[in-house]
């Protein structure tokens, strides 16, 4: 074992590696605090300049991107409130908060300090458990996914915990949104107005623009900028005891990271918010979350930059894609001939430990630019509202269309905008949206695919046990905040 | 002296614009390539790799656009939109052909040229290594008394996927339960992991699995035996006629000129001998599947009529 770890960190000890390491860093970063560029668009957009390179430094260029974009949506999620990247939503939940009580350096040095611990945890699990986590990728099938997505909705009430009715209800509009599109299993059109692009259903990235960044454009517009200049921004950094207090934060989120990473299909995504409310649910200060707190920032951040090693986890031993930027990666490392499956460890050993290595070294170069870039980060945010807005404004256009090179995605952007703008003004959550849109296609067609499977039969959710352990654990989060409340009112 | 050389010049000129008709010039700008599928899929490397290689022999960029949706019906009607000067090409599939006729009556069969067919992409039937249907025979016995109730996993719904199993079970006089599944290896997947039985795939997405000893594959739906799965038998050969394949190829508006397309399919007809795409080819387990022009055109034509 210490042997591979030997040969994994000679074979990127070379000036090409360590350059494709840092510029990948830097590349996925920038890339990342873009909105409309997720981090698997930043590593499709690469793969073309890889086409010359040496397949180990090209792989090490991609890996690098995917770690560095996972981390950096978190950058324009605290300091704008608006995900550069689909996981990103869950930081913004305490990270925007801390900006808003103008401690933006609190919530940017913790999520690089997660994000960078958490690669690491992922790149450990990644290369000691590959083996034993391949076999949990396997075991789950169709109802195991749609059990896991019931797990996953209930975390609506952990996300709105003081209104329940009004998470359920948001919630519930965004599962209906995805029925929107073409039917897999019959191919009949839902609610596509004739309109071809809709078929696809409505593009995820462009409604997280619209739901967060051109829905604040409007709301702030609004509002007047006389008073939007209210909170004086600080350059306070935590103190290194506060982020070391975290280690718990840290060590469960990336643990649950990797774990979740390693389910093709599942996402970073899902897992942020599962991190979010696991970490929440077994915190002491449960009353601070939601209103700044850095657990909560700590806890996705950590949990969806292990996502990048347990996603390796299937592509690496199976030749199976963990995550949609890991598909991109399969793509790239087939044209460098190199075929990842269950012989690539005897074949390319070499490549193997090498992106062990070089995960690593990652999150080292995430760790120094990401601490040089945050007094960078304040400095922008603390340009005049008028300037920041119109820049938000115009980012979201062309990030909508940039996403796909479709007009319908900005409108799908501007109705977005217009749906968030209206839930601010009621008092509504966000995030329940985001959660209904990433986990209602999985829910669907996995109930579906289940039933087909089972012959009609129900029972095959309860009797395959990880399913049936799922859901309960889905009523038992569902309940548990509403037992709490009944218990607190009894003892008061 | 002076008037000697201008006097050159101007007829070197005129020469030069008498004898290039207008189309001679094509291409004098860049070309934009539509991929209707998402960056970094297969069908997006082969988009990059023709156009890496195409600007070689075209003497201009060749610039790939990602415009996804409706299962290339996005990316079809926005090559209609744009003038039809042989600037404007798309990437096409197999799977495209079963989108006719459409039932919106916006796109037809008829609006596009055929320009060459690049890639062709067979088809495998596999069973996990352990699993009782250790041949057809064995599947088709015990799907003869069971029926619906071994399961069968493919891509998507009225894809080739299904088109196979139909056929298949027309064929053996058999009923399966077919599952669609989103993306190609998913299938594949849910064999490994014992919650199908059977799964369609092409190479590309079973072959890692395949040499490492974890797969069996059960027929090929090709009319020769091919490497690296020799020792598994054709359909044809075990008495069923199910032989259907998987193409990539590359299209425009049928408004574009015919010399413009005779110089492109001469272009994508080098693009496929170069050395780099066999490469290409090899390393994504994709087979060189060039068509010209007017042979395309038939078989698109032959296979959209079938349905």
């Amino acid at each position: 074992m210490w042997d591979n770890l030997v040969l994994g960190f000679s074979t990127i000890a070379t000036l090409p590696a360590l350059t494709a390491i840092v510029s990948g860093v830097l590349i996925g970063i920038l890339c990342g605090v873009l909105p409309g560029l997720s981090a698997s668009t930043a590593v499709a957009l690469m793969v073309p300049f890889t086409f010359g390179m040496d397949p180990l430094v090209s792989v090490l260029l991609l890996v690098s991107v995917y770690l560095a974009g996972e981390y950096g949506g978190s950058i324009t999620a605290i300091a704008i409130g608006t995900p550069g990247t689909p996981p990103a939503a869950a930081t913004m939940l305490d990270g925007y908060e801390l900006t808003k009580q103008g401690k933006p350096g609190l919530a940017l040095t913790t999520s690089v300090v997660a994000s960078s611990i958490g690669g690491m945890i992922g790149a450990i699990v990644l290369f000691a458990f590959s083996e034993p986590l391949a076999r949990v990728a396997l075991s789950f099938g169709a109802p195991e996914y749609f059990s896991l997505a019931v797990f996953g909705l209930a975390i609506i009430a952990s996300l709105a915990s003081d209104n329940l009715l009004k998470g359920f209800l948001i919630m519930l509009i965004g599962l209906f949104l995805t029925t929107i599109g073409l039917d897999g299993f019959t191919g009949e059109e839902r609610y596509t107005f004739g309109i071809p692009k809709l078929m696809d259903g409505i593009s995820f990235i462009p409604a997280l623009i619209g739901l967060f960044a051109m829905s604040s454009v409007f709301y702030d517009v609004e509002k007047g900028f006389s008073t939007a200049k209210s909170v004086a921004l600080s350059f306070a950094m935590p103190k290194l005891r506060e982020l070391a207090g975290l280690w718990k934060v840290y060590l469960h989120s990336s643990l649950l990271g990797s774990i979740i990473g390693v389910l093709p299909g599942a996402g970073a995504t899902i897992t942020a918010f599962i991190c979010y409310n696991e970490v929440k649910r077994f915190s002491k200060n449960k009353d601070k979350f939601g209103k700044g707190c850095l657990e909560g920032v700590a806890a996705p951040e950590a949990g969806n930059n292990a996502v990048v090693g347990g996603s390796l986890v299937p592509l690496l031993t199976l030749g199976i894609p963990g995550s949609a930027t890991s598909a991109v990666l399969i793509g790239a490392l087939m044209l460098h001939n190199i075929q990842p499956g269950p012989l690539l460890f005897q074949t390319n050993g070499e490549i193997v430990y090498g992106i062990f290595a070089g995960l690593f070294v990652a999150c080292i170069a995430q760790l120094i630019l990401g601490l040089i870039g945050v007094p960078l980060w304040i400095k922008v945010i603390s340009a005049p509202k008028p300037l920041l807005l119109s820049v938000i404004a115009v980012i979201s256009v062309v990030g909508s269309y940039g996403y796909n090179n479709s007009i319908v995605d900005v409108w799908v952007m501007f109705a977005f905008g217009l749906l968030g703008y209206i839930l601010k003004k009621l008092d509504f959550p966000a995030s329940p949206i985001i959660l209904a849109l990433v986990l209602g296609g999985i829910l669907e067609e996995n109930f579906r695919r289940a039933l087909i499977i089972s012959g009609g039969e129900y029972k095959i959710f309860i009797t395959q046990p990880i399913s049936a352990t799922l859901l309960a654990m889905a009523v038992l989060s569902l309940l548990s905040p509403v037992l709490m409340n009944r218990l607190a009112r009894k003892t008061n | 002296m002076r008037g000697n050389t201008t006097g050159l010049l101007i007829s070197f000129l005129m020469v030069m614009v008498i004898s290039f008709p207008v189309h001679a010039k094509y291409p004098e700008k860049p070309i934009t390539l539509i991929c209707w599928s998402s960056a970094g899929s297969g069908h997006d490397l082969m988009a990059r790799m023709i156009a890496k290689i195409g600007e070689e022999y075209l003497g201009q960029p060749i610039v790939v656009v990602n415009k996804e949706g409706g299962s290339g019906k996005v990316a079809m009607s926005y090559v209609l939109s744009q003038r039809p000067d042989g600037y404007t090409l798309m990437t096409n599939t197999r799977s495209m052909t079963e989108l006719f006729p459409d039932p919106n009556g916006r796109l037809s069969i008829d609006d596009f040229k055929y320009i060459s067919r690049v890639v062709r992409d067979p088809f495998v039937m596999l069973v996990r290594e352990d699993s009782p249907y250790q041949s057809l025979e064995d599947l088709v016995a015990a799907a003869k008394a069971n029926a619906n109730q071994i399961t069968i996993g493919g891509f998507s719904i009225k894809s080739v996927d299904e088109s196979l199993v139909k056929d298949f079970e027309a064929e053996a006089g058999i009923q399966l339960n077919y599952i669609p599944y989103r993306g190609g290896s998913e299938p594949v997947v849910a064999v490994l992991g014992g919650h199908i039985d059977v799964a369609i795939a092409n190479p590309s997405e079973m072959i890692a699995n395949y040499e490492a000893g974890k797969l069996r594959v059960l027929a090929l739906a090709t009319e020769e035996r091919f490497a690296p799965f020799d020792e598994a038998p054709t359909f044809t050969e075990k008495g069923y006629n199910v032989v259907t394949e998987h193409w990539r190829g590359v299209m425009a508006s049928k408004q574009v000129p015919d010399d413009v397309v005779t110089k492109i399919d001469a272009m994508l007809s080098k693009v496929v001998e170069h050395p780099e795409f066999k490469q290409f080819m090899t390393n994504a387990n994709m087979y060189n599947g060039y068509l010209s022009v007017e042979h395309f055109a038939e078989l698109v034509k032959q296979q959209t009529n079938m349905q």
